[in-house]
C-alpha cells in the first residue's frame, strides 16, 4: 500500500513529535525537521505528498518556505497544511500558498482527517 | 526788537481775547439773571398776559416731565449722581450716591472716598487727572476702584462716569457725573475671567463650536494639539479635524446632544494641521442660554495617544503570551488525545485520566481564547469569519465538553436538528460555552441546564436556562460590563475573569445580536439572543 510522505517543520519539539506519533500511527512516512533553514533544501530531495509548516519559526519563517515551494516546478502537487497560534495566521498562509491553514491548538482528528483527506 | 515786538503783540491779543470773554460772560450772567428774576417775579407781575402765564405753565410742565422722565431712568438704572464744584472742595451727592458711596453726610469730601480706595486705585486716579487736564477722551473719563465700606469695612466696587467742565479761561472748575455700585458685575467678571484662565491653561483642548459645527472658541490647548491657531480656526467648520472615514460621527454626537444627552469620553481619532491621527478622547456636552435653549456645543478634547500606545502594548504582550501558551497545550492536547485513542478500548483508569486530562486542557485554551479575543475586541480587529453550519452539532459539541468537566448537572439540549445559521462558529461557540459555564458555575447545588433554541416571531431565539443562585435587577445591569462580577454573599466564592460575558455581549453586537437575562434571586436565570435562520442552500 501506498504511503503517504508527509514533511512536518516546527521549531517546537512537543508538536514535532506528537505529530509524528499521530500520523505514524495512521501509516504516513514522516520526515520531521526543526530547522526551517535546513527544511527547504530536505523537501526538494524528498519530494512529499505533504508538507505541515508551522508560520513563526526563527532563521525561515513558514511564509517564506511555501512561497519557495510554491516557486518550484517540483513541489506543485505538494498539499500544504499550515499550522500556527498567530490569530492572523490564516491571511498570511493563505497569502504565501497554502492549501489549508489549521489553528493551534488543534484536535487530533483535524490533522489526522486532512492528511487522511488529501 | 523783533521778537519784542512780536511779543507785545500776542499780549495784546491775548488781553483783547480775554476782554472779549470777560464781557461774554458778563452778558451771559445777566441774562441769565434777568430771566431768573423774571421767573421769580412772574407770579407778582400784574402786567403778565394770558399769552405768557400759557407760555410759562407749558414749560413748567415739560421741565417736570423732564426730570421725571431723568428720575425715573436714573433710579432704574441704580445710578448716583454727583457734582463737583471745585472751588467749593465738598461735593454733592444724591441720595443714590450717597448710598452707593456708603456715606451719610450730606457734604462729602474727596480726602473722605480716597482713604477708603486701595494705593494702586489713587495711583490710577491721578494719571487719569493728568490725562483730562490733557484733554484726552474730551474731559470725559470712566474710573473703577474698590473701596471699603465705613461699617463693615467689606469691599466693593464703584465705577465713575463723569466729565470735567472748564470757565471762559480754560480752567477746569466743575466735574459732574455718575457712581455705580457694580460688586455684582465685577464678581462675574472675576469669575469669567478665572475661568478663562483655566481654559487657557487646561491641558485638554477645550473647543466650542456652534450647532452647525462652526468653531466659536478655540484654546492654546487645541493649538498645541492640532497645529491650527484659533485664528485659522474660530468661524470654520470643526470638519477640518475629523478623519474622512470617521465624519458621520459628528451626526451621532449631534443626535445625542439635540436629546440633551453628554457624550463622555467617546474614544476615536482626529486629524492634526500635519495629517497626523492622534487617540483621542471626547465629552461633548451642549452649551445652554438662559432660557435652556442650546445654543452651542462644549467639546473636550483629551490627548490619550500615550493611553492607547500603553494598551497596544498590553495587548500586544496578551496576544505574545497567548500564542506562547498555546503552543505547549497544542502538545498537551494531541498527547492526551493519542493517548486516549490508544486506551480506548482498554476502559482502565488511565483511559479515564487521559480523557480528564484533555478536558482540562481545553478549558485552559478556551480562557486563553477569551483572553485573546478581549484584546482583538479592544482593538478593533476581531474579524467574522462567516460560515453557514448546523445549531444543535454545535450544541452537542458544547454540552459533551460541559458534561465532561461537571457531573452534578443535568444538561439538556432541546432543538430541531436541522436548523442552520449563518454566522462565525467559533464565536458562537464561545459565546454558548461561556453561557453554559456560567449556567453550571452558577447553580452550585447542581440541577438542571437546558440549552436550546426555538423559533420567535420569524427569529431563532437561542438560550441557556439554569436554576441556580439568580441574579439582582440591580447586578443584571452592570452585567456585561468588562472585569465586572457579580458582587454578593452567593457568588463571593465562585471564581472567574469577569470577561465571559462581555465577550458574549460583544461578539453578539458584532453579529448584530444583543444579549438579554431574564433571572430571579434564588430561581435561575435564563440567558438569551436572537438570530436569523438561514434559508438558503447549502455551501
Amino acid at each position: 500500500m501506498y504511503k503517504k510522505k508527509v514533511f512536518i517543520c516546527d521549531d517546537d519539539s512537543g508538536i514535532l513529535e506528537v505529530l509524528k506519533l499521530i500520523l505514524e500511527s495512521a501509516d504516513a512516512e514522516i520526515i520531521a525537521e526543526q530547522r526551517s533553514a535546513h527544511a527547504f533544501e530536505r523537501i526538494i530531495r524528498e519530494k512529499p505528498d505533504i508538507l505541515i509548516v508551522d508560520l513563526w519559526m526563527p532563521e525561515v519563517s513558514g511564509h517564506q518556505l511555501m512561497r519557495e515551494a510554491r516557486n518550484n516546478d517540483d513541489l506543485q502537487d505538494m498539499y500544504i497544511i499550515c499550522i500556527s497560534a498567530s490569530y492572523d495566521g490564516e491571511e498570511i498562509a493563505k497569502d504565501a500558498g497554502a492549501d489549508v491553514f489549521l489553528p493551534k491548538p488543534f484536535d487530533m482528528e483535524a490533522i489526522l482527517s486532512l492528511v487522511q483527506d488529501s | 526788537m523783533e521778537g519784542d515786538k512780536e511779543s507785545i503783540g500776542r499780549s495784546r491779543e491775548i488781553e483783547e481775547q480775554n476782554r472779549y470773554l470777560r464781557n461774554k460772560v458778563a452778558g451771559w450772567t445777566s441774562f441769565i439773571k434777568a430771566r431768573l428774576k423774571h421767573t421769580e417775579c412772574v407770579t407778582e407781575d400784574t402786567a403778565v398776559t394770558e399769552h405768557h402765564k400759557k407760555e410759562k405753565s407749558d414749560q413748567f410742565t415739560l421741565l417736570e416731565k423732564s426730570s421725571e422722565r431723568l428720575r425715573l431712568a436714573v433710579t432704574a438704572a441704580k445710578l448716583g449722581i454727583w457734582d463737583w464744584k471745585f472751588d467749593e472742595k465738598c461735593i454733592h451727592l444724591c441720595e443714590d450716591a450717597k448710598r452707593t458711596l456708603g456715606v451719610k453726610e450730606n457734604r462729602f469730601y474727596i480726602g473722605d472716598i480716597l482713604e477708603r480706595c486701595s494705593p494702586e486705585d489713587i495711583t490710577d486716579l491721578e494719571q487719569l487727572v493728568q490725562q483730562c487736564s490733557n484733554n484726552e477722551n474730551h474731559h470725559r473719563f470712566e474710573f473703577e476702584c474698590a473701596i471699603r465700606n465705613v461699617d463693615d469695612n467689606q469691599q466693593r466696587h464703584i465705577k465713575f462716569y463723569g466729565a470735567i467742565y472748564f470757565d471762559a479761561y480754560q480752567t477746569p472748575y466743575r466735574a459732574v457725573g455718575t457712581v455705580a455700585d457694580i460688586t455684582d458685575t465685577k464678581g462675574e467678571e472675576e469669575k469669567g475671567a478665572q475661568l478663562a484662565a483655566i481654559v487657557k491653561t487646561s491641558y485638554d483642548a477645550i473647543i466650542s463650536k456652534s450647532l452647525h459645527g462652526d468653531v466659536m472658541t478655540w484654546n492654546t490647548a487645541a493649538e498645541h494639539m492640532f497645529g491650527y491657531t484659533a485664528e485659522e480656526m474660530i468661524g470654520n467648520s470643526i470638519i477640518k479635524i475629523i478623519p474622512e472615514d470617521r465624519l458621520d460621527e459628528e451626526n451621532y454626537i449631534l443626535n445625542k446632544l439635540r436629546k440633551g444627552e453628554t457624550v463622555e469620553h467617546f474614544e476615536t481619532r482626529r486629524l492634526t494641521s500635519s495629517g497626523n491621527l492622534l487617540d483621542v478622547s471626547l465629552t461633548v456636552s451642549p452649551i445652554r442660554n438662559k432660557r435652556g435653549d442650546i445654543i452651542g456645543i462644549s467639546k473636550i478634547v483629551r490627548d490619550i495617544t500615550d493611553k492607547k500606545q500603553e494598551e497596544r502594548r498590553k495587548n500586544d504582550f496578551i496576544s505574545i503570551v497567548s500564542h506562547e501558551l498555546k503552543t505547549p497545550l497544542t502538545s498537551i492536547l494531541l498527547y492526551a488525545q493519542v493517548t486516549a485513542k490508544n486506551f480506548r478500548n482498554s476502559r482502565t483508569v488511565a483511559l479515564k485520566t487521559v480523557e480528564k486530562i484533555e478536558v482540562q486542557t481545553k478549558k485552559l485554551i478556551a480562557m486563553i481564547g477569551d483572553f485573546l479575543s478581549l484584546t482583538q475586541l479592544e482593538e478593533g480587529k476581531i474579524h467574522l469569519r462567516m460560515d453557514t453550519f448546523e445549531l444543535s452539532t454545535l450544541i452537542n459539541e458544547i454540552v459533551e465538553d460541559a458534561a465532561l468537566l461537571d457531573v452534578r448537572h443535568t444538561i439538556k439540549v432541546i432543538g430541531d436538528p436541522f436548523v442552520k445559521v449563518k454566522a462565525d462558529r467559533d464565536k458562537i461557540g464561545q459565546v454558548l460555552s461561556n453561557l453554559v459555564s456560567n449556567a453550571t458555575k452558577y447553580s452550585p447545588a447542581g440541577g438542571e441546564v437546558i440549552v436550546g433554541f426555538e423559533r420567535n416571531n420569524g427569529k431563532l431565539k437561542l438560550f441557556v436556562q439554569d436554576q441556580g443562585i439568580g441574579i439582582s435587577k440591580a447586578e443584571q445591569r452592570k452585567l456585561f460590563q468588562r472585569f465586572y462580577r457579580a458582587n454578593d454573599e452567593a457568588s463571593k466564592n465562585i471564581s472567574g475573569f469577569g470577561i465571559g460575558l462581555f465577550l458574549v455581549s460583544k461578539i453578539l453586537q458584532e453579529h448584530g445580536s444583543t444579549i438579554h437575562v431574564e433571572s430571579e434571586k434564588e430561581r435561575g436565570s435564563t440567558f438569551f439572543f436572537f438570530m436569523d435562520e438561514f434559508q438558503g442552500d447549502n455551501i
